[in-house]
């Protein structure tokens, strides 16, 4: 048996979304991290190639970090966080196109401020109209089966249903929709929002999902560097079992001795 | 001179320039990328020394901040 090297292993697993290939399967947010430092280092040890960023009004009076810094070298994801309707993320699109000399697009349209879960009404109107202006969208939302399929004939280039709510740490609201989706969904699929633990990343990798999207689990976790390393290995400990193909499930059981002594 | 008056990120502010640039010089961040919205339309960067501002102009800038 050939024991690959997590390096080879990547050479040989690379993950192509729209135009891009990257090697790592966990994409990291970096929003809530408690210092700049903290935030470098976490960063760098989730292994993460792709990283989602924000848009804010820039006030010369508030203290506000520059969070190009720790981002470093990586490919920006940026995102469309704080809007509310379809007109809204568009404008936000062409902003951070603008920003970020990029084409790649998280699109993200929440339900209220209280309320993260996506809005799919406005969501699928903003990708009608994005899709036919060259970007490269991954699209926040929900796990129903139809509104992922139109995502996906629209050409979203990732589907990234929700596992729980935004920042809830609650893992999967349905881990059963996630699955059904898996085997309706060709296009890339990213499980986005609210994973809490690495098992978690560990079993929709399982299950065959492309990525992980991860932010508050990693930046509020007690020791976010720490944790940012042990989703690295929880994303690639999924996709080494996805690859290497489970055994089946059985309701009996099944010797791996013989059943019965000295014959 | 005369002054005008702006809207800049919401708040209403007066300037005693027109040019883009000392507003700019004045309120923009010195160490990222940003970008600039005017009357909700996106001014290339490449635009910011000769474009001239109006009385009631509604500008934004943005800036990247941390996010999921």
């Amino acid at each position: 048996m050939t024991i690959l090297k997590s390096s080879q292993q990547s050479a040989e697993d690379s993950l192509a979304i729209g135009s891009e290939t990257f090697s790592s399967r966990l994409i990291v947010g970096t929003g809530k991290y408690p210092s700049e430092e903290t935030a470098k280092k976490a960063i760098e040890l989730s292994g993460a190639e792709l990283v989602t960023l924000a848009l804010k009004r820039f006030n010369k009076d508030e203290k506000s970090e520059n969070i190009l810094r720790p981002i470093g070298t990586k490919k920006l994801l940026p995102n469309t966080a704080g809007v509310l309707t379809a007109e809204e993320a568009i404008r936000s699109a062409h902003i951070s196109k603008e920003l970020f000399q990029t084409n790649l697009l998280k699109l993200e349209i929440i339900t209220s401020a209280q309320n993260l879960d996506p809005n799919m009404e406005e969501t699928l109107k903003a990708a009608r109209i994005l899709s036919k202006d060259n970007f490269e969208i991954y699209v926040y939302c929900d796990r129903d089966i139809k509104n992922c399929k139109e995502l996906e004939d629209l050409g979203c280039v990732a589907i990234m249903p929700l596992g729980s709510s935004i920042g809830s740490g609650r893992g999967f609201d349905n881990l059963l929709e996630l699955e059904k989706l898996r085997s309706e969904i060709s296009q890339i699929l990213i499980v986005d929002a609210g994973l809490g633990v690495p098992s978690e990343a560990s079993k929709v990798m399982e299950m065959g999902y492309d990525a992980v999207l991860v932010n508050s689990a990693i930046a509020k976790a007690q020791n976010p560097i720490t944790m940012a390393e042990s989703f690295r290995r929880g994303v690639e400990a999924g996709r080494l079992a996805y690859l290497a193909g489970r055994i089946a499930v059985s309701n009996k059981s099944s010797p791996s001795s013989p059943t019965s002594f000295l014959k | 001179m005369s002054k005008i008056t702006i809207t800049l990120n919401g708040e209403s502010k007066e300037l005693n320039s027109k040019e883009l640039k000392d507003l700019l010089a004045d309120q923009a961040p010195k160490d990222r990328p940003f970008a600039i919205e005017i009357n909700g339309i996106i001014v290339p960067s490449s635009n910011f020394d000769n474009f001239k501002l109006e009385h009631n102009d509604n500008i934004e800038i943005i800036a990247a901040v941390g996010g999921g």
